[in-house]
């Protein structure tokens, strides 16, 4: 299950708050319009940080990454994750077998503890990505909880070679590498983003 | 080397703060061999022991005296060191550049060592420019791919921001596979510049000197070093942190643009030798003498590019060239012949128009004969020529020397508002007589436009799209 980790943080936290500002300095080239009122939201106690996201192909699958916070009194568990990005969103875990599988049960978030969602263990999966994503763009993102309270943030695309893991049951689902996006790879000689270039609509 | 001598400084402006010479010993330290501990073990006899000295001696031997001091007196890292010390006791080699930074943000950042020290990336100017030059230098210059437009200028700016802020506070950027090697940056540094075809596909109004530089009749340009779209200037007192950081930067750039060229430097290592000690060349020679200083009168007017530059306000405008020198005739010239090429001694960089022991930073005589009147300091010497009496024809200095096995020289950069009115007129004056060219031929020329700098919550770059 999740791995559940201390607040005390070495790192300072580039917050939710920090990638809003950034998201206005880029207004018109993000695929959407990102919110990022936490507070609003109903969940004031919890922060998303360090989050950012795998580039992808439209109509294919990433993952996204960061550390989920409860600085509240009240565990929360998590009910469901969106994005306007996406068809659709799981949380999904890598067995020790290196297979990656929606998670089964609940997940929760401790009062005064974070979860983390790393390339090779759990993370955020976006599924039928309605665009691509692009290194450089925010994509937003929901979480709710199941006491009704949620969280929106936007998190950054970046390029990465990692996180490929693949389902055991191939014909479900391809493997993350499949499905993200050539322009990560940036031994291979091509330099286009397959995005703007290539992109492979219709998975 | 070529454009090392814009102008000649005042003595009564520039101290010699050196210790590069021998007029400039150090009174408190009879035993070379163990200058800290001597320092340490005398100084409780000039005074009673305070907390902060305490710390200090211990810190004495760590080596990390700028961060650690600030920290023990519970100040930032501003504080001159000096301000602390006895007069009489010269600060420590690498006070200053430790006087610059403030302790990394990742893990082990506090750690005893400089390799915990990182200089702030954010503020009205890009750091790199006026910073203590650190021990090692990687540039890396990209061509923008046919695909990246203005949009994606924009995301490839985002990226670039926070990698750089990852990469110098040793926080390390997201998604940064391999952070430890982040924690410890030894004063990264990541300056930007941008060339005239990413200008264009920005939509903003390109500056006149943003291009090739006019020919010169003894270049040699080889097209290895030439030129490009996009420059990322990297240093660092290490050159772990450096490795790390171009290939971080490499890969997030890989959806925009393809690596061009890029060229490694070297200084003295960190701490080798006293704050403030001129450069030497791969031919012996000090290199950079005469450079304005921050603290100079008219040191901005001479880098940064004022309002009147639009989006270009708070940059300046950097000349990379590749000098390669031809060591093996230098070989062949014995110390007269090469003091008279360049017009200074080599013990101690003094102009040859000085008395014996004048030092370093002596004003060159130009008009001063030998007895059998001819000019002391040859016609055709490498300072008289870079010589310019217009106080505007001046360039701020940032070389690093290069050896990559089978070529040796000189990675010349320099920064200032206009190369067309500073860089150009120095270089043309030199190409037409220095009696070093015999020794050095120009094979890489690149120009670029270093941006402004940015704060927390900016984005680098953001002005080329306003």
């Amino acid at each position: 299950m999740i791995n559940v980790r201390s607040l005390t943080r070495s790192r300072a936290a580039r917050s939710v708050a920090a990638l809003s500002a950034a998201v206005l300095l880029l207004a018109g080239c993000s695929t959407s319009a990102p919110t990022s009122d936490t507070s609003a939201a109903g969940a004031p106690n919890t922060d998303f940080v360090d989050g950012w996201a795998k580039a992808g192909d439209e109509g294919g699958m990433t993952g996204v990454f960061g550390t989920l916070e409860n600085n509240g009194d009240e565990d929360l568990v998590i009910a469901s994750v969106t994005s306007e990005s996406a068809a659709s969103a799981e949380l999904h875990e890598v067995t020790s077998a290196g297979v990656m599988q929606e998670i089964a049960g609940d997940v929760t978030v401790p009062a005064g503890d974070s979860i983390e969602f790393v390339p090779g263990g759990n993370h955020i999966m976006l599924m039928g990505l309605t665009a691509a994503l692009l290194a450089g763009e925010e994509v937003p993102i929901t979480i709710t909880f199941t006491d009704g309270s949620s969280i929106s943030f936007s998190v950054l695309v970046k390029a990465y070679s990692g996180a490929n893991e693949s389902y055991d049951e191939s014909g479900e689902h391809g493997g993350m590498g499949e499905h993200g996006g050539t322009g990560e790879h940036s031994g291979s000689g091509e330099h286009s983003e397959s995005g703007e270039q290539d992109g492979h609509a219709g998975h | 080397m070529p454009g090392t001598e814009p102008a000649p400084r005042t003595a009564s402006t520039q101290p010699d703060a050196t210790g590069s010479t021998v007029s400039s010993g150090d009174p408190g330290s009879s035993d070379p061999g163990s200058a800290a501990v001597g320092r340490a073990a005398a100084r409780p006899t000039a005074g009673p022991p305070s907390g902060p000295q305490i710390g200090r001696r211990a810190l004495l031997t760590s080596g990390a005296l700028g961060a650690g001091l600030g920290a023990v007196l519970g100040v930032g890292g501003t504080l001159g060191v000096g301000a602390a010390r006895s007069a009489a006791d010269p600060p420590p080699p690498g006070a200053a550049a430790a006087a610059e930074t403030e302790p990394s943000l990742g893990p082990g950042g506090d750690l005893p060592g400089f390799g915990g020290e990182t200089l702030p990336c954010h503020g009205a100017h890009q750091a790199g420019v006026t910073t203590v030059p650190a021990a090692h230098v990687h540039y890396a210059a990209y061509r923008l791919l046919p695909s990246t437009d203005a949009a994606a200028l924009r995301r490839m700016f985002r990226v670039l921001t926070g990698d750089i802020e990852g990469l110098t506070s040793g926080e390390a950027p997201l998604a940064d596979p391999e952070p430890e090697l982040a924690a410890r940056p030894a004063r990264l540094t990541v300056t930007v510049g941008v060339g005239p075809a990413l200008v264009d596909r920005a939509g903003a109004a390109r500056p006149p000197w943003l291009g090739p530089l006019p020919s010169f009749e003894r270049d040699r340009l080889s097209g290895d070093f030439d030129g490009g779209d996009l420059l990322l200037a990297i240093e660092a007192d290490d050159p772990l942190p450096i490795s790390h950081a171009a290939r971080m930067l490499d890969r997030d750039l890989t959806s925009f643009a393809e690596p061009l060229w890029r060229q490694r430097g070297f200084r003295r290592a960190r701490g080798s030798e006293g704050d403030g000690t001129t450069m030497r060349n791969l031919m012996g020679q000090l290199d950079g003498t005469v450079n304005p200083a921050p603290a100079d009168p008219g040191f901005s007017g001479l880098v940064w590019l004022g309002r009147d530059a639009g989006w270009l306000a708070g940059g300046s405008a950097f000349v990379l060239r590749r000098i390669r020198m031809e060591l093996d005739t230098w070989d062949r010239v014995d110390r007269p012949g090469r003091e008279q090429a360049v017009g200074r001694r080599l013990f101690d960089g003094a102009p040859l128009s000085a008395p014996e022991g004048a030092g370093e930073h002596t004003p060159a005589d130009f008009a001063a004969k030998d007895e059998r009147g001819l000019s002391v300091i040859p016609v055709a010497s490498h300072i008289r020529r870079a010589h310019s009496a217009d106080p505007s024809e001046r360039i701020v200095r940032r070389a690093a020397n290069y050896d990559d096995g089978h070529e040796a020289g000189l990675l010349f950069g320099c920064f200032q508002r206009d190369p067309l009115t500073q860089f150009v007129p120095i270089q043309r004056r030199l190409d037409e007589a220095d009696l070093l060219n015999e020794w050095v031929t120009h094979v890489g020329s690149a120009v670029f436009a270093v941006l402004p700098g940015f704060r927390a919550g900016q984005t680098l770059g953001a002005s080329l799209f306003a």
